[in-house]
């Protein structure tokens, strides 16, 4: 296996609310390699975008705050930064792309003004030389006609060339972590494809080690290497992508898997109508866990001892480079 | 944009049409007759009368209408009843000292206020920014008449540092009369402004755009006087263009207790005094004035923000 760029360790990030102090994330452990993809899948609220941005250390400060863990970077712990050795990470080492393609660029600054900002602040080149490079990157992500449309407005392009110029930002600097947030949530299915499609094959050209948070399963088999699942701020499930697929043992991870719509085709060759299995219930508020698993609720398995203790993340197979580990009581 | 404001000032031209239409009404039908308020109550038959023929008001209301729409082409607003002076003059004369008032003390509180207002919404939530909401609140509490009997009791009289009252018409010597309303007119907008600008620019800091920004590795004052200020700039200029077009017509307040001939006191004694076509015409130029000052934002904004098309 390829060597490790990014490890979290027992990450957990707190929120001050009203009403008290949530873990939006509690004890996330997870490693990234190089050229690799990890695939963070888990329903709204469940901490995906709480981990991506604090690895970012972009938890609005007041009310979030990261209260325990570690995050190493090439060995290099984030958290011990300074506010100005975080800002040359930021967007150079590690860069982040977001759901909302239509609201992330700054809607009065031309996008070519954004982009070579980017350039500019972490590359020594004068500014015809950002301009190139400007422009190089919108031609890389796919733009068509860059020369021009680098000097268009936010506002007159599609929300997929507006992703793409997100992407072209977070790449135009060469970073070795890529932190995709839901990147394609917002877009029509044919257009996920191509961006899709874009970010691996521009993760191959560069070799940079990619974090994707999505709660699309179908994109992880397609995209991810390995796969960490998370329910209510912990992680449920964490292994290889094929480990995971082939033998999901959680049952939050079987659920997600059953909630994927199929058409199978009856032995006549018909397609049949298969009715969409859901996963009764929601995600429990931070702030009224039950006692117990968090996903007791909603388990079609649970039982007794499932109420009483907080199950540990434990492994059930590790002949990989990635054990594969659950946090349930049930063997399945 | 030619198109867009030939479009726009075409457009004017029928509402134009109806705020005629109603402030005719107003004077002329609801006001009751105005020959009546002109000769006071011991008039004879005859004098009453002699005033309606020389006034037009003798005649049908359609053809006095009428009369009105042409006067108002021609910029003849008729002659005070007070003063027999001509409006026209009158208006031409009061546009001098008030704008010597207004043009002055708005500038300065708009750019204080902006000032303020983007270094309270920087350093929000800390100990400054905590400071300046208790100061502006109670500087929105006092009353303006408390700053106007503060500066003119304890400034003026009793510390003489300023005039008490007054007015110059010789060109630098005015500013002497003027500077203590210019310096109560900043205390006494300041607390609302700085409130208003920093909400403004507090809205924007929330906005995916800012974190996209902080995402690249820019410094916080980077986001904030490049990103977020640009963007903040929408709302902050509507604010100061719709005031702009009412400056020419002067302070009521500050005119009338600094003793400045400008449009607000013009105007002030036309009401006193029930100086009826005075009173029309200012109804009517404020009118004009907010209805012009209404396009001059429309291309403001489109000069702020890509987004705004003119059509």
């Amino acid at each position: 296996m390829s060597e490790k760029v990014l490890e979290v360790k027992n990450l957990e990030t707190s929120f001050k609310l009203e009403d008290g102090v949530v873990k939006a994330v509690e004890g996330v452990t997870f490693d990234v390699y190089k050229g690799k993809t990890l695939g963070i899948v888990g329903e709204s609220g469940c901490g995906k975008s709480v981990t991506s941005l604090s690895i970012m250390r972009l938890i609005p400060n007041p009310p979030g705050k990261i209260t325990a863990g570690e995050i190493l970077y090439n060995g290099k712990n984030l958290l011990n930064f300074s506010p100005s050795e975080m800002r040359k990470i930021r967007g150079n080492e590690i860069s982040m792309i977001f759901q909302e393609p239509m609201t992330s660029l700054n809607p009065v600054f031309t996008i070519g003004n954004q982009l070579i900002e980017s350039i500019a602040l972490h590359q020594k080149l004068s500014s015809k030389d950002c301009r190139a490079k400007a422009i190089e990157m919108l031609k890389l992500v796919g733009i068509p006609s860059p020369a021009s449309r680098i000097d268009d407005y936010p506002h007159q392009l599609s929300g997929g060339m507006r992703q793409r110029v997100m992407i072209a930002m977070a790449l135009s600097c060469n970073p070795n972590v890529l932190i995709a947030d839901e990147p394609t949530t917002a877009l029509d299915v044919t257009i996920q494809a191509q961006i899709l499609e874009l970010l691996r094959e521009l993760q191959e050209r560069v070799g940079m080690a990619m974090i994707l948070i999505t709660h699309d399963l179908g994109v992880v088999a397609e995209v991810c290497d390995d796969v960490m699942v998370m329910y209510a701020g912990k992680v449920v499930e964490h292994g290889t992508v094929e480990e995971i697929f082939k033998n999901p043992k959680h049952p939050y991870t079987r659920g997600l898997l059953n909630s994927i719509p199929t058409l199978a085709k009856d032995p006549t060759g018909k397609v049949k109508k298969k009715r969409l299995e859901t996963i009764p219930g929601i995600v429990p508020s931070l702030l009224d866990l039950p006692k117990g698993c968090r996903f007791q609720d909603r388990c079609a398995f649970v039982l007794d001892g499932c109420r009483t203790g907080d199950p540990e993340l434990r492994v059930i197979k590790d002949d990989n480079h990635l054990p594969h580990s659950i946090r349930c009581i049930r063997d399945l | 944009m030619a198109t867009f404001l030939v479009r726009r000032i075409l457009g004017a031209i029928p509402i134009i049409f109806g705020v005629a239409l109603v402030v005719f009404i107003l004077f002329n039908v609801v006001g009751g007759d105005p020959a009546l308020m002109m000769v006071g109550k011991h008039a004879t038959a005859q004098q009453i009368a002699d005033i309606r023929h020389e006034y037009g008001l003798d005649q049908p209301l359609i053809i006095q209408f009428f009369h009105y729409l042409k006067d108002i082409a021609t910029f003849d607003f008729g002659r005070s009843y007070a003063t027999r002076q001509k409006i026209s003059d009158m208006i031409a004369n009061g546009i001098g000292p008030s704008l010597s008032l207004t043009l002055p003390a708005f500038t300065l509180t708009t750019l204080v206020s902006v000032a303020l207002g983007l270094l309270v919404s920087y350093f929000r939530g800390k100990v400054i920014d905590r400071v300046s909401v208790i100061l502006c609140v109670i500087g929105m509490s006092i009353p303006s008449l408390g700053y106007i009997l503060f500066g003119q009791y304890y400034l003026a009289y009793e510390l003489r540092w300023f005039p008490i009252s007054g007015y110059d018409y010789s060109f630098p010597g005015r500013f002497e009369y003027l500077f203590l309303p210019m310096i109560l007119w900043l205390m006494l907008s300041i607390g609302y402004d700085v409130r208003f600008y920093r909400t403004a620019m507090l809205e924007e800091t929330t906005q995916d755009y800012v974190r996209t920004a902080r995402a690249k590795g820019l410094s916080e004052p980077k986001v904030f006087f490049k990103h977020v200020l640009k963007n903040s700039m929408v709302p902050i200029v509507t604010n100061v263009v719709l005031e702009i077009p009412l400056l020419i017509l002067g302070s009521f307040l500050f005119e009338t207790f600094f003793g400045i001939p400008g449009l607000g006191s013009i105007t002030i004694d036309a009401l006193h005094n029930s100086d009826f076509p005075v009173i029309k015409t200012m109804a009517f130029v404020t009118s004009l004035l907010l209805i012009f000052g209404n396009i001059v934002t429309d291309v403001v904004y489109a000069l702020v923000d890509p987004r705004v098309k003119l059509k």
